[in-house]
């Protein structure tokens, strides 16, 4: 089966190409589904909203996804691209049934595989987990929900492969609760006692949890005491406490285990990258007009024109049609309104003026 | 060897044809063409003369046998039958006039009862039970061979056995079940593989370390007897005294130089994997002795019986043939693998220090000019230090010994050769899981009691098969994880897999060629079930049985003689019936029944086969079926 294919790359062009398909459904986060593209020669995974009731959230998470892979792209640099994180190809993200294209995964989730290591795959394992976290820090992501199911393990290259980028958020950005169980999510991102904002501290917490999951053949950290007996006390020393105090992925990696920092210098503050995470910002209030943003980006929010309009479309993704009603909302009625017009099965775009 | 059935019932003439035509030409999808069994209409039967003829001179059938199904053609009360089919030089046919059947006994005067099956008619347990080859065989022996005419009706008799095949997978489910298991048991390292046991290091007398070591104790024990020369003369005198001293200082220069020998050793033997060659030599140098490697198996562990060499697999060996569950096994061996890790030899310079506090030698080295106080000679040797200088020799010569196992020895299991393993017990416990997952648990009933009764006959060969698997890693390790699981994995389905055609071709109890050791024949010995087979097979095959035969068929039927009969039970109760079975049952290696297949000849010229078109006319008839 084929089909047209409109995308804009992570480089920047507009793509149109005949794709093949595969229905086959693949494994992927919840709310979204992915299968099997090939674009000439180049096989894909595209990853969809998933049709029902929760369409809504399905919508934002695949906006996560989009806006973590443009991030990552553009921290890493051309040719340079970590393996540790999946890679986005490209992305159609305005249009009623948007889609996120990536490169094919690498290796198998934790879940089945986490008990099948050998003694030197379980040190490339930890420090191939922590590169990929390092460079998740260096884009201002924090994945919010490492568990066995979302981090892929390549055996035959030992390396890990983080994947599903669907709960992401900046850093900066107030936490939202993450559901789950609560096993691999921390206590601030859990439902009910959630807080704080999202830090370059938070992933290290199930990160942990991961390290002693396959140091220990597939057994989850029920106990504390457990991390001396499988001589992880003093890397994971600080690991499961408060935010504040735990230390990041690149202590851990660089500190306390020796090797260097995967990420070069100043990777995270090129002028380009500025350039980059503005408009990430502007995308993210152009997308989510309401939607949580750290606090040293509000200026630059506010400061893009693109966000300060308060003409607004919403478009009925789930019927397919475009701009069904244009309505005017003031700034401070944003979210509101948003919320209102999601809960009834719409989904607002920024109209033009 | 199979037998293949060719249906043509129903079928027009010319796609009848064609249906025997393209069984013939089939040599890919039917490879096998001995033993056919067609399915015909019995009032078609001479119409499609042409058609048996192309089977028989066809040149890929051995033996037919002809299923003819319904009446007679017209009111006939003569089955016609062409040339290929009865008479002296055709194939065998048995007559199906109604499938549903009648309950009958084999004399004139008996009179004909409704049967009352189940779901499944007469005809299809007779073409089930022809299908089975050795029944096949069989039946075709007796029509061709003792059946005048070799036309015959055939009547049934069954028990409920069980096929060979699904009574073997039923078996394995049971035995993989217990094998997979929760372990309970002792939840510990395998003792026998940690370093302690399996390092064999010690230090050599007369070595570097072991004669600092001795300079120690000498030296403690020389100013430990002139403290007791000096106490029993009376006190401690200055002069006695710096003999004292000097033995103290001697004893302090040997410690010094047997902690410097250890901290110089575990920093140039440090490393995670095997030694460089300097570094091996340097451990020799000073007297610590490394065992020599154990070989490990050479033959890939493809040979049957390949004799486990690697501590490791001996180990685990004797844990699985001892009973203990897979699972409790792989526990264990996680366990043991934490145990084994190398942290390479500078990682203990800590311990040394704990053991010999770099304070001792240096306060040896300087005892006190005099005596700080009049003192018994126990008391001063507390205060020079010396029992403490014997301890810290001792405690430093221990530790080499225990570096040496953990880090240095060849012969202590590697904590990846260890996770090798384990990980390959996971493949192996996956597939027998999912093996024991997709058979229904039959516990209940004579079946559930044969299965039960197998599985636990075959669990010390599945625990073979097992090891096997282990071998195979142990011998070709695999480079990562996740290979040793997936090549476990494979291994185990292509051996169960053998082991299931074995079984298909020798039985339940042959030895597949992974075993060490003869399956135990015991028979079976399930009362309820054996009685039930028995009770069928010796049935009298003139009694009252299910036969194939409609209400007004039976007058043609030769109710004066004996029928012939073929008996049949399963292989697997062999053991336990040959004895008073009769020697010419069949015993069937495949097929879900134990009984018995009666052939009742037709009466004196109700079946008529002819080559020729014209002599269909004129059949003779029976006098005796004209005017009863």
């Amino acid at each position: 089966m084929t089909e047209k294919l409109q995308f804009r790359r992570v480089t920047g062009e507009h793509v149109e190409a005949e794709a093949r398909v595969d229905d086959e459904e693949l494994y992927t986060a919840k709310f979204l589904m992915a299968r099997r593209v090939w674009l000439e020669e180049t096989e894909l995974r595209q990853h969809r909203v998933s049709d029902g009731s929760q369409r809504s959230t399905g919508y934002d998470r695949l906006d996560n996804e989009i806006l973590a892979g443009r991030q990552l792209y553009e921290v890493a640099e051309w040719g340079g691209y970590p393996p540790e994180v999946v890679r986005l190809y490209g992305d159609e993200a305005t249009s009623a049934d948007p889609y996120a294209l990536f490169y094919p995964y690498r290796g198998r989730r934790l879940s089945t595989v986490g008990t099948h290591f050998l003694a030197e795959e379980r040190d490339a394992f930890e420090v191939s987990l922590l590169t990929g976290l390092c460079w998740l820090a260096a884009a201002g992501i924090s994945h919010c929900a490492l568990s066995p199911d979302t981090v892929l393990w390549d055996g035959e290259k030992r390396q890990v492969q983080i994947a599903d980028f669907s709960q992401s958020m900046v850093f900066g950005a107030p936490r939202e609760a993450i559901p789950g169980p609560s096993s691999w999510i921390a206590r601030e991102q859990r439902p009910g006692s959630v807080g704080g904002t999202v830090s370059a501290r938070d992933d290290i917490w199930a990160a942990g949890r991961l390290i002693f999951f396959v140091r220990n053949h597939g057994e989850e950290l029920a106990d504390r005491g457990r991390l001396a007996e499988s001589g992880l006390d003093e890397l994971l020393a600080g690991v499961f406490g408060p935010p504040t105090g735990r230390p990041t992925a690149r202590e851990l990696l660089v500190d306390r285990m020796g090797h260097r920092d995967p990420v070069p210098r100043g990777a995270d503050r090129r002028p380009w990258l500025e350039e980059g995470r503005r408009h990430f910002w502007a995308a993210r209030q152009h997308k989510h007009p309401g939607a949580a943003i750290p606090p040293e980006a509000v200026e630059v929010a506010e400061g893009s024109d693109r966000i300060t309009h308060t003409a607004w479309v919403h478009t009925d993704r789930a019927a397919g049609t475009e701009a069904s009603e244009r309505v005017q909302v003031p700034p401070q009625a944003e979210v509101t309104a948003r919320k209102a017009s999601q809960d009834k099965g719409f989904r607002w775009r920024r109209g033009a003026g | 060897m199979t037998v293949q059935i060719l249906r043509l019932t129903g079928l027009a003439d010319a796609d009848a044809e064609e249906a025997a035509a393209a069984l013939l030409d089939d040599l890919r999808g039917h490879p096998d063409l001995r033993r056919l069994l067609v399915l015909d209409d019995t009032a078609m039967l001479v119409q499609h003369a042409r058609i048996y003829e192309g089977l028989i001179t066809g040149k890929r059938i051995q033996d037919l046998l002809c299923v003819a199904l319904g009446p007679r053609a017209g009111n006939s009360r003569v089955l016609q039958l062409p040339g290929n089919l009865g008479g002296t030089q055709g194939s065998g046919v048995l007559w199906v006039s109604d499938p549903s059947g009648i309950d009958w006994r084999v004399a004139a005067a008996a009179i004909a009862i409704g049967h009352a099956g189940g779901s499944t008619s007469g005809l299809d347990h007779l073409l089930g039970l022809l299908s089975v080859e050795e029944i096949f065989d069989g039946v075709h022996a007796v029509i061709t061979q003792k059946v005048p005419g070799k036309v015959a009706s055939p009547g049934l008799r069954l028990a409920g056995a069980d096929d060979e095949a699904a009574t073997f997978a039923g078996a394995l489910a049971v035995a993989s079940r217990r094998l997979t298991e929760p372990g309970l048991g002792s939840d510990e390292p395998f003792p026998g593989l940690l370093p302690a046991a399996a390092g064999g290091v010690r230090l050599l007398d007369g070595g570097e370390l072991s004669r600092c070591r001795d300079d120690v104790i000498d030296s403690v024990r020389a100013a430990t007897g002139a403290l007791a020369r000096q106490a029993g003369i009376g006190g401690i005198f200055r002069r006695g005294y710096a003999g004292v001293r000097e033995h103290v200082i001697e004893a302090g220069a040997a410690l010094a130089d047997l902690r410097h020998q250890v901290d110089q050793l575990l920093q140039e033997a440090d490393a995670t994997g095997r030694l460089s060659e300097k570094q091996h030599a340097r451990v020799l140098a000073v007297g610590v002795q490394l065992p020599a490697p154990t070989a490990v198996p050479t033959d890939g562990g493809t040979g049957p019986g390949a004799p486990p060499q690697s501590l490791v697999h001996l180990t685990i060996a004797d844990a699985i043939r001892g009973g203990d569950p897979l699972v409790l096994v792989i526990r264990r061996l996680g366990l043991t693998e934490r145990e084994l890790k190398r942290r390479g030899s500078a990682s203990y310079a800590q311990e040394a220090e704990r053991r010999c506090p770099a304070s001792l030698p240096a306060r040896l080295a300087d005892p006190p000019q005099r005596p700080s106080r009049p003192a018994s000679g126990g008391d001063l040797r507390d205060e020079l230090g010396l029992d403490e200088a014997k301890k810290a020799a001792d405690r430093l010569a221990d530790l080499m010994v225990d570096v040496g196992n953990r880090e240095w020895s060849t012969t202590t299991p590697t904590s990846d050769e260890v996770a090798r393993i384990r990980i390959a017990l996971d493949g192996v416990v996956k597939v027998l899981t999912e093996h024991a997952a997709s058979v229904a648990d039959t516990s209940s009933g004579a079946r559930g009691a044969r299965r039960t009764w197998l599985g636990e006959i075959l669990t010390p060969t599945l625990r073979e098969l097992v090891l096997k698997v282990l071998v195979a890693e142990s011998a070709s390790p695999s480079v990562g994880g996740q290979e040793a699981f997936e090549h476990a994995r494979d291994r185990t389905a292509g051996l169960l897999a053998e082991w299931t055609r074995d079984v298909r071709t020798n039985g339940v109890l042959a030895r597949p060629s992974f075993a060490t050791f003869d399956i135990d024949d015991a028979p079976y010995a399930d009362e309820g079930d054996v009685a039930e087979v028995k009770e069928a097979v010796l049935y009298q095959p003139g009694q009252v049985m299910w036969q194939l035969c409609g209400r007004n068929d039976l007058a043609a039927l030769d109710a004066t003689v004996s029928p012939q009969a073929v008996w049949f039970a399963p292989r697997l109760n062999k053991a336990a019936l040959a004895a008073d079975l009769p020697s010419e049952t069949v015993w069937t290696a495949s097929g879900s029944y134990a009984g018995l297949l009666r052939l009742v000849p037709l009466r004196a010229g109700t079946a008529f086969s002819s080559w020729g078109s014209d002599a269909l006319a004129v059949a003779p008839a029976d006098p005796a079926e004209l005017w009863p």
